[in-house]
C-alpha cells in the first residue's frame, strides 16, 4: 500500500507541476470568490471591526469549507474523469480494487489541499487584519472533518460511476457543505445538538471553532462523539460506493460516458 | 495449467423494455502460449465477452477463471491479467510513457523499483527509448498503442487480453504490433485478441472463434478451419496464354478460365483430371490447391461482412 501512495503522490504531483496554471486560477478563484463574500458581509452588516469573533468563524469556515470541497470531490471529479478519458477501466484492473485506489488518490491529493486551504486561510487572514491559533490539537477534529468528506466524496463518486456527470449533483452538494460547516452545532441544546451531530462534517467544524475561532480548551467528549460522526460517514460512503460499483458492473457501465 | 477457462458465459443488457441478450452460453479454453483470436461482427459479443473475462462487467451466468481464479470474486486473479481495451485511451495523456508504465505498474501490485526497472526494459523492447520523457498525448496513435501495450505487460501477466489491437495504426505500426503480439506468445502468456481486421487473425493467431449474436459458430485452429472450408478448390497456371480449348466446355466442367493463363476450378479431383485432359496440350506451370481466407469463412458463418463500421481498416 506504500508503494501505491507513493505512486499516486508522484503522479498527483507530476500532473501539478506540469500544469500549474490549472492551480494557479483555482487558488485565484477562491480568494476572490471569499473576497466577494467579505465585501457583500460588510455592505450588509457595516465595517469588519464589527464582526469580532464572527469573522474569526466565518474565515475558518470558508477555509474548511474548502477543504472539504477539495477533499470531497477529488474522489467524484477523478471518476468522472477517467471514465471521460478512457482510463477508469485499466484502473479497474488493479488488484488493489477500485475502492483502496479512489481512497489512496483521495489520500494523496490531501497534502496538496491542506496546503491550499491553508494557504487561502493565510490569505483570508492578511485581507481582514485577524488572526486564529492552530494549535496542534486542531488536527484530530481536523481528521475526522476529512474522513467525513472522503465519505461524502466515495457517495458523490457512486453517483459518478452510475450517471457520469454529477456537476450539478456537487453544485448542490457545495451549498450543502456550506451549511453544515457554518451550522454551530457546538452551540446547540437538545435534540437539536443530537441531531446536528448525526450531520457529516458539522460536529468537527463546531469543534475546530471552539478550538481555533474561542480559544475554549480541547473537549476528548466532544471529539468522541465528532470521531464516531466521522468514521460513520466513511463507512456509508463506502457502502454505497460498493453497491454503486456493483450495480455499474452489472450494467455495463465502466466504460461508457 | 489452463490460463483461461470460461464455461456457459451468458449476459444480458436491459434498457427500459429492451433487451439485449449480449452474450448466450460461451465457453472456451486458453492455453499459455496460445493466441485466441475472437472475431465476429459489431454487437456480436467479443468486447462484452473480453470484459466479463477482464472482471469489468458482471455476468448473469456463467464461470471464468484465469489461472483457477475467478475475477469476479478474487481480485489476485487480476494480477496475471493485462489488457489493452478499444476505444479507451489506457493510459495517461498528460504523463509521459515512462510515468505511465511506472505507475501501471505499481497499480498492478509491482513494487515502485521493479515498476521503475520493468519501466525502462519496456520502453527499450519497444524502441519507445528516446520518447520516454515525453507527453503521451504527443506521441504517435502507433506509440500510444505501443505504450498501452507496455503498461498491460509491465507485470508480466499470464494471460494478455487485446481489443482490437491494430485498429486505427498504419501498416507499419500494426505490422509491428503483430510482430509484438507473437513475440509475447512465443514468450509463453497466452493472449486473447478482437479484432475486426481478419489478415491480423489469419495472421497471427493459432486458434480462431467466431462470435456471431452472442455464440459462437466456430472455434478451432486457424488452419484447420480455412482448409475446412477450402473445399476443393484449384487454380491451374499455363505456361502460354491458352486460347485453344474450348471454354464453354471448361464452364460445362466446373472451371473459368481467368485472363489467359490462369484456370480456376470448383469440384472434385477426379473433375481436374477431365479439366487437365480438356487443356491438352497447353503447358501447365502450376496446379495449386486456393485455400479460403478468414474473410471467406467469416462471411460463410455469419453470412454478413465483418460490420467494420468502427472505423475503416488500414491494414
Amino acid at each position: 500500500m506504500f508503494d501505491l501512495l507513493a505512486a499516486e503522490s508522484k503522479r498527483t504531483w507530476i500532473l501539478y507541476r506540469r500544469y500549474p496554471l490549472e492551480m494557479f486560477v483555482g487558488i485565484l478563484m477562491m480568494g476572490v470568490t471569499f473576497y466577494a463574500l467579505l465585501l457583500g458581509a460588510q455592505y450588509l452588516a457595516g465595517p469588519v471591526q464589527q464582526f469580532g469573533d464572527r469573522l474569526d468563524a466565518v474565515v475558518l469556515g470558508y477555509g474548511l469549507w474548502m477543504l472539504v470541497l477539495m477533499s470531497m470531490n477529488r474522489i467524484a471529479l477523478l471518476l468522472q474523469g477517467e471514465a471521460q478519458t478512457g482510463t477508469l477501466e485499466q484502473v479497474y484492473l488493479s488488484p488493489f480494487g477500485p475502492v483502496r485506489v479512489m481512497l489512496t488518490r483521495a489520500v494523496a491529493g490531501l497534502g496538496l489541499s491542506l496546503t491550499l486551504s491553508v494557504g487561502i486561510l493565510l490569505l483570508m487572514l492578511q485581507l481582514t487584519g485577524r488572526h486564529l491559533s492552530f494549535p496542534a490539537i486542531t488536527l484530530l477534529p481536523l481528521g475526522t472533518v476529512v474522513l467525513a468528506s472522503y465519505g461524502l466524496g466515495l457517495t458523490l463518486g457512486a453517483l459518478a460511476l452510475l450517471y457520469k456527470r454529477v456537476q450539478e449533483m456537487m453544485r448542490l452538494f457545495q451549498l450543502g457543505i456550506l451549511a453544515l460547516v457554518i451550522l454551530p452545532v457546538e452551540q446547540l441544546e437538545g435534540p437539536a445538538r443530537w441531531a446536528g451531530m448525526l450531520l457529516p462534517v458539522a460536529p468537527g467544524a463546531g469543534q475546530l471553532r471552539d478550538l481555533m475561532a474561542r480559544g475554549l480548551p480541547f473537549d476528548p467528549g466532544f471529539f468522541g462523539l465528532t470521531l464516531l460522526n466521522g468514521t460513520g460517514h466513511f463507512l456509508l460512503g463506502m457502502g454505497l460506493f460498493l453497491v454503486a460499483d456493483r450495480a455499474a458492473r452489472t450494467r455495463g457501465l465502466l466504460g461508457q460516458y | 495449467m489452463t490460463t483461461l477457462q470460461v464455461r456457459n458465459l451468458r449476459k444480458t443488457f436491459h434498457s427500459g423494455r429492451q433487451h439485449v441478450e449480449a452474450v448466450a452460453g460461451i465457453s472456451l479454453a486458453v492455453e499459455p502460449g496460445e493466441i485466441l483470436a475472437f472475431l465476429g461482427p459489431n454487437g456480436a459479443g467479443k468486447t462484452t465477452t473480453i470484459k466479463m473475462v477482464a472482471g469489468l462487467i458482471r455476468p448473469d451466468a456463467g464461470e471464468v477463471h484465469i489461472l483457477g481464479r475467478d475475477p469476479h470474486r478474487d481480485g489476485r486473479a487480476l494480477r496475471d491479467v493485462g489488457a489493452v481495451l478499444e476505444g479507451n485511451r489506457n493510459t495517461y495523456w498528460r504523463l509521459a510513457p515512462e510515468e505511465n508504465i511506472e505507475y501501471f505498474g505499481v497499480l498492478k501490485g509491482l513494487k515502485r523499483r521493479v515498476a521503475r526497472r520493468r519501466s525502462l526494459e519496456l520502453l527499450h523492447e519497444f524502441g519507445l527509448d528516446d520518447k520516454r520523457g515525453v507527453a503521451t498525448q504527443k506521441l504517435s496513435r502507433g506509440m500510444q498503442q505501443q505504450v498501452a501495450l507496455a503498461v498491460a505487460m509491465i507485470h508480466r501477466p499470464r494471460l494478455l487480453l487485446l481489443d482490437e489491437p491494430t485498429l486505427g495504426l498504419d501498416v507499419n505500426a500494426a505490422e509491428r504490433m503483430k510482430g509484438m503480439v507473437k513475440r509475447i506468445a512465443a514468450g509463453g502468456q497466452a493472449v486473447v485478441l478482437t479484432t475486426h481486421q481478419l489478415t491480423v487473425a489469419e495472421e497471427i493467431a493459432d486458434r480462431v472463434a467466431i462470435i456471431d449474436r452472442g455464440r459462437i459458430v466456430a472455434e478451432e485452429g486457424t488452419a484447420e478451419l480455412l482448409s475446412r472450408f477450402s473445399g476443393d478448390s484449384y487454380r491451374i497456371e499455363l505456361g502460354i496464354a491458352g486460347n485453344g480449348f474450348d471454354r464453354q466446355q471448361l464452364a460445362r466442367l466446373g472451371a473459368t478460365a481467368n485472363g489467359g493463363s490462369t484456370i480456376d476450378y470448383l469440384g472434385s479431383a477426379e473433375g481436374l483430371y477431365r479439366v487437365l485432359e480438356l487443356l491438352r496440350p497447353a503447358p501447365i506451370l502450376k496446379i495449386e490447391k486456393v485455400e479460403a481466407s478468414l474473410t471467406d469463412v467469416f462471411l460463410q458463418l455469419t453470412g454478413r461482412p465483418d460490420g467494420g463500421t468502427k472505423e475503416a481498416s488500414h491494414v
